[in-house]
């Protein structure tokens, strides 16, 4: 109220060796917390990582199974350009398995484009199985639903996380 | 020494009380209303106003919810407004789904040689592409604004719309090359849509294949995913990651996902040289009428 009186005691500015000598919160407890969350959030990148590693694995063993697989069984049975097709849809797969396993080796130099674009991939991987045979909608639904939440999750602890780094590059960048 | 015996008493002995000061008391700051940021525009707005005066967006009245303490939330306005652009993009998916379906067994081994299936077909095209446009309207209304992307120079502006009718002849042969390709080479079957287009050119043919894709496809590719997905990454990043959501939303024509991505990446770079959403839309039109006039002629 008056902060001009001059008979109440000063009882002046605390310091921070103060608190750390009453045993109270530290000083860089938000730093602290900060830490905690940034380590959070790279749990859910490190467990993007993994997933995009078996999604990729799986991608590429399916088509490698597909092509082996199906030609057997038609037993020469295929017209030609049929057979063409088939094989280069295959390798194209086998390629987009290569393409999320890179994905998950740089998830955590670019997390937010690396996350949502292995988003976007996954979706539309599924949307061409779903075109194909329409019953591929609900085979495995459940790993697919755990799938996308644990992506669509990366993707935000992504975002919180380039967010943090780039505010404490700016800082370390001011001096502060 | 004491003061005076009852209020109002003039002080004999000269001492005052200090609440009695006849000094000015010392003017209390206002405290600064703490803004909270529109989830439209971005722009900062006293929590107590009910529209936001920048962009008239109504602003919600409950209260920030409350979190754990020392556990931050990774739930930030803009994580919502690109999952909200990601959500979009998946019913973008679906209605493409729903629409190979059904032509697959509504109009197949029909539209080769039945008129009025393809235009039949036409129709039912023209019913999605509807949908999708309240879809793209709707979610530029609902999701936050993007941000603005960096504004080029006056030589770049015109560097791109110079490069303009280059950049399309470019894209035009590259997409020729490919899908000769796929049918000549490797004899590929021609996708469902080409019934449509071989069948006849006229004002609707125009509408679906010209008009709608190139306003409401870059509205959101070009406009509001390039623009979220700025936020959270640099502009090539950008570039790259709508152009794929361009190529993959055409599932209906699987084998071209290619081609259709490479043309996103030309539209984005479009977009961001020239600084204006109308380049894009220019291409996009001029690329499909010329699509349209080659498969109808040939």
């Amino acid at each position: 109220m008056d902060s001009q009186r001059s008979d109440l005691p000063d009882l002046g500015t605390p310091k921070n060796s103060e608190f750390s000598n009453l045993g109270g919160p530290k000083p860089d407890g938000l730093s602290q917390l900060g830490s905690l969350a940034q380590g959070a959030r790279l749990k859910k990148l490190n467990s993007a990582r993994n997933i995009l590693i078996i999604i990729g694995i799986l991608v590429i063993v399916g088509a490698a199974a597909f092509m082996v697989i199906i030609p057997a069984q038609a037993q020469g049975n295929i017209p030609e350009a049929q057979l063409r097709a088939f094989y280069l849809v295959n390798f194209a797969l086998m390629g987009l398995g290569v393409v999320f396993f890179v994905l998950a080796f740089f998830v955590k130099q670019y997390p937010v484009p690396i996350t949502v674009v292995s988003l976007i991939l996954y979706l539309g991987y599924q949307a061409l199985l779903v075109a194909d045979d329409i019953q591929n909608l609900w085979r495995g639904i459940i790993i697919k639903v755990i799938i996308i939440a644990a992506l669509v999750k990366a993707v935000q602890a992504a975002m919180a996380y380039q967010k943090e780094e780039d505010a404490a590059k700016a800082a370390a960048e001011q001096g502060l | 020494m004491t003061g005076p015996e009852y209020p109002g008493q003039p002080d004999p002995s000269g001492f005052q009380d200090w609440w009695a000061s006849e000094e000015e008391p010392a003017p209390v700051e206002p405290v600064p209303s703490v803004l909270s940021d529109c989830w439209r525009c971005g722009k900062g707005v006293e929590p107590d106003r009910p529209l936001c005066p920048y962009c008239r967006a109504r602003i919600s009245s409950s209260p920030e919810p409350l979190h754990r303490a020392g556990k931050p939330s990774d739930d930030s306005p803009e994580s919502k407004a690109l999952l909200g652009v990601l959500y979009v993009f998946i019913i973008f998916l679906g209605t493409s789904l729903i629409y190979g379906w059904l032509v697959q067994f509504g109009f197949s081994g029909r539209a080769d040689n039945d008129r009025e299936a393809a235009r039949q077909q036409l129709y039912f095209m023209l019913a999605v592409e509807f949908f999708d446009t309240l879809l793209v309207v709707g979610s530029i209304l609902a999701i936050m604004r993007p941000t603005a992307l960096p504004a080029p120079s006056a030589a770049a502006r015109s560097a791109a719309w110079a490069g303009a009718i280059p950049l399309l002849l470019l894209l035009l042969g590259l997409n020729y090359a490919y899908h000769f390709l796929l049918r000549k080479i490797l004899a590929f079957p021609p996708c469902f849509d080409e019934a449509v287009i071989k069948s006849e050119l006229s004002g609707l043919s125009v509408l679906a294949v010209c008009i709608q894709p190139a306003i409401v496809e870059e509205l959101f590719f070009r406009y509001l995913a390039l623009g979220t997905l700025r936020r959270s990454m640099g502009i090539h990043a950008a570039v790259l990651v709508s152009s794929v959501m361009f190529g993959i939303a055409h599932i209906g024509v699987p084998l071209s996902i290619p081609m259709l991505t490479l043309i996103g990446v030309g539209l984005g770079y479009a977009r961001v040289v020239s600084g204006s959403l109308w380049l894009p839309i220019l291409l996009h039109f001029f690329h499909n009428g010329a699509i349209l006039l080659y498969e109808y002629w040939s």
